[in-house]
């Protein structure tokens, strides 16, 4: 990967999360301030160059201020299910046969659920609200990560460089936080960047449906359910919220994808080619599809 | 080879059934099919369907007025047809006529002759005792704890009941009650027969009443099918089948009249009212005794000192909500009793909208710099309007007087069952809904009274108690009108409630249907209705 390229990667991701920062800066007006008298104004309208939603409320102000909400429960499970999950996986790849066994089987029953129901599931089981969503679409993203780390655990685990490490002494905690994690965490990473873009959809789904912030709180999935009834009088209204959740989750699909492809990591010369590092991260993340070799070994 | 043969085969007969059905749908719904002309009526409901048998219920006045009161009828029944400039009055059903006694508390109903239910069955005394052993008699056969509990709220206070002969029923109240004839409406009558042979348990699945359409089939939570009921007392209804469906959505509604695949929609978005009209959609409205309110618990927090409540009665901005965002399908409500009852008195018009004034009663309480609350709000559900936006509208203007208010959302099948126990769905300060006031007067106590089974706001003041007691005591329904009218005069001084708007029952119906009556009242009589050119 050139300089360049990288660069504009980071770029690109941080944009969103630089328009959420800069919500108060940017918005021409309170997010939650609104008159009746103005509601359902077309994009536009003097004062409202997007309008205005069904309340009144100007609605460039909210898909700004909107971003905060919807980024935080779109980025923050996947840095948690990042997290977790590579220490389960590696918990289960240098784990004896039953540890790996009862992570594995417990990650499979979680795998087996389609994830916008287990989120939605474990979502109305608690109290709607930010909390909720980030718990519930972390719990749902965890198990793809750790079968990843998992994967890649178990391809190193009989390495040289750890075997020495184990004969000179290290301890366990040593041995993963010197020795595995700094190999996986590349796949593990370039993994879950491309499960950003899934759970900002995820994240405007349970919101959509009511699970999310409360009212006045603008939240993308929540202003498309606002909007929704407004379909029929008002198209351009209620399509600026879902063409938001679109871009964004394009964006980061994209990005994601990218770094899939390039399999950006200086690590990965190591275990092969780059093609190779990124088909290992979908082969783990895909069990179903594609068979496992390690899970074969075991 | 072959199999690819049999395969195509098969598909060609499936899409053959496929065309035949729908061939056949579509000559009911041009209402042509079977020489009645009266055509096929589909309306889209708001919110789930009701249990079909008899009073169980659960789906609000609008499974009462769509289904309930189609397949059912009580003793008495409201007269629905006869003004639609004031609200119905109670006129007899399955009882020609009745007296009470001058001990206020015998009444002797004359049952009303040649009536059979929908399966043949003569209604007789013998079926109204059937019936009232099943709600009210603990050692009848067919008698469940959820038909007993829900049979209480009208045929709570009936002491005993014996037949005198064959055409008269005695029944005997625990105390006077003026509206009892009223109440029986409510006591639906179901064929003995019916509920012997499918079994008491399973008789929702076979429902069988004596009203103007019988159960043809349904599934569950989704749609119910009736026929007319050619041998109807009254006559048959002009329509051939009825069918409603739960279409909970607003979009979804007006999306399925536009496409033809209901041509009947109950509360369409207000937003799409104008675009409805213009593609030749007719909208009905009418006022009736309904108001849109919350509930505020007088013993919690700020709530308790009445000059909070009533600053949060002048903060908000009603008729902005009524004009703006109901587009004119409600009125602004600026007491307790709704307009279309003989208890409104346009001159207890009260809470205008006054910031300034809500402020300074804020600050006489103690709370000048205001306080925060919570109010629980349903998504959705009979007689709720747009539950979720009218409380954001609502929840803006208080906040301009300082009460900071949390919403939190609930589903209105969790919100009514907390209810019916008493209990606030997640525990919060208010309950943003509907309710009916008059319309079954015996509610009335259950709603302002103290100590009812649903007493979520506990409001509780020993006059207005007084006041309705002592109307229930009077079998004149102009004399109670004045003991109403009086105590909600002091409800609405007392302001345990923020009173928000009275609905005018919008409906949408496609220019194919003819012949409806729209009353003052949550229900209707569907039996002149019919579907043509």
């Amino acid at each position: 990967m050139t300089t360049n390229r990288r660069t504009l990667t980071i770029v690109g991701a941080l944009l969103p999360v630089a328009l959420a920062v800069a919500a108060p800066l940017l918005a021409p007006a309170d997010p939650d301030a609104g008159h009746l008298a103005d509601r359902l104004l077309d994009p536009g309208s003097p004062g409202h160059p997007l309008g205005t939603d069904s309340q009144g409320r100007d609605l460039l102000s909210r898909l700004l201020w909107a971003a905060r909400p919807s980024l935080t429960a779109g980025l923050l499970p996947v840095a948690v299910a990042a997290l977790v999950g590579a220490l389960l996986g590696i918990a289960a790849g240098l784990g004896g046969r039953a540890t790996e066994q009862a992570l594995l089987r417990t990650l499979d029953v979680l795998y087996a659920f389609p994830g916008v129901l287990l989120a939605i599931a474990i979502a109305s089981l608690l109290t709607p609200g930010l909390g909720s969503t980030v718990l519930a679409l972390s719990v749902v993203l965890t198990p793809a990560v750790a079968r990843v780390a998992f994967t890649e655990t178990r391809r190193i685990r009989t390495a040289e460089y750890l075997e020495a490490a184990r004969v000179s002494g290290a301890t366990r905690p040593a041995l993963v936080l010197r020795q595995v994690l700094p190999v996986i965490a590349p796949v593990v990473l370039t993994y879950a960047t491309s499960l950003v873009g899934l759970a900002i959809v995820y994240a405007a789904g349970l919101s959509f449906l009511g699970l999310g912030v409360a009212p006045p709180t603008p939240e993308w999935g929540a202003m498309l359910d606002e909007l929704r009834p407004a379909i029929f009088t008002h198209p351009w209204l209620a399509a600026m919220p879902a063409l938001v959740i679109l871009a964004v989750s394009v964006l980061y699909n994209t990005l994601g994808g990218r770094e899939t492809q390039a399999g950006a990591t200086p690590r990965a010369a190591r275990g092969g080619s780059r093609a190779q590092t990124a088909s290992r991260a979908q082969a783990a993340s895909h069990p179903s599809a594609h068979p496992d070799p390690a899970e074969a070994e075991a | 080879m072959s199999k690819h043969v049999r395969t195509r085969t098969r598909a060609a007969a499936l899409a053959a059934v496929v065309l035949l059905t729908t061939a056949g749908c579509t000559t009911a719904t041009a209402g042509g099919g079977d020489g009645t002309g009266g055509g096929t009526l589909v309306i889209g409901a708001t919110g789930k369907l009701p249990n079909l048998d008899t009073v169980i219920g659960g789906a609000g006045f609008e499974g009462k007025r769509l289904l309930s009161f189609q397949i059912y009828e009580g003793l008495t029944r409201y007269d629905l047809l006869e003004h639609t400039d004031r609200p119905p009055q109670v006129t007899g059903a399955l009882a020609e006529s009745w007296q009470v006694a001058p001990d206020r508390l015998t009444w002797t109903f004359t049952l009303r002759k040649g009536v059979t239910f929908q399966d043949g069955t003569p209604f007789d005394a013998d079926a109204v005792l059937f019936n009232l052993h099943r709600y009210l008699d603990k050692s009848s056969p067919e008698y469940t704890d959820a038909l007993g509990a829900a049979a209480k709220e009208y045929a709570g206070d009936i002491a005993s009941y014996r037949k005198t002969d064959d055409a008269h029923i005695e029944l005997v109240t625990t105390a006077p009650n003026g509206h009892f004839p009223e109440d029986l409406a409510h006591v639906l009558i179901a064929s003995p027969t019916a509920v012997r042979t499918s079994g008491t348990a399973n008789f929702a699945q076979h429902p069988v009443g004596t009203g103007p359409f019988g159960f043809v089939s349904q599934t569950e939570g989704q749609q119910v099918e009736l026929a007319a009921n050619r041998a109807y007392w009254r006559g048959a209804p002009k329509l051939d089948r009825l069918i409603v469906k739960a279409l909970p959505d607003a979009a979804a509604r007006t999306a399925a009249l536009r496409s033809g695949g209901v041509n009947w929609i109950e509360y369409p978005n207000p937003d799409d009212l104008d675009s409805l009209k213009a593609s030749g959609a007719q909208i009905l409205t009418n006022s009736y005794d309904h108001l849109w309110y919350w509930i505020l618990d007088t013993t919690k927090g700020p709530w308790a000192d009445v000059r909070v409540r009533q600053a949060a009665n002048y903060a908000i901005d009603r008729q902005a909500v009524a004009d703006q965002l109901l587009h004119g399908t409600a009125d602004p409500a600026y007491q307790a009793a709704p307009r279309a009852t003989a208890a409104y008195d346009p001159a207890g018009d009260r809470y205008s909208h006054d910031p300034a004034k809500a402020k300074k009663l804020l600050a006489d309480a103690g709370y000048p710099n205001g306080f925060s609350t919570s109010v629980t709000v349903p998504t959705g559900g009979s007689g709720n309007l747009l539950p979720v936006p009218i409380t954001e509208a609502l929840q803006r203007d208080l906040a301009a007087v300082g009460i900071k208010v949390e919403i939190r959302t609930t589903d209105w099948t969790t919100l009514i069952g907390a209810e019916a126990k008493g209990k606030v769905a997640l525990d919060s300060d208010a309950i943003a809904q509907s309710t009916t006031l008059f319309q079954s007067e015996a509610l009335l106590p259950l709603f302002v009274g103290s100590n009812s089974p649903f007493w979520t706001g506990h409001y509780a003041n020993p006059a207005v108690d007084g006041l309705i007691s002592a109307a229930a005591a009077e079998p004149e329904q102009g004399a109670r009108q004045a003991d109403y009218r009086t105590a909600l005069r002091q409800v609405t001084e007392d302001a345990p409630w923020l009173f928000v708007v009275n609905d005018r029952n919008p409906r949408a119906l496609a220019p194919t249907v003819h012949g409806l009556v729209q009353p003052q009242s949550w229900f209707l009589d569907l039996t002149t209705v019919r579907v043509g050119n």
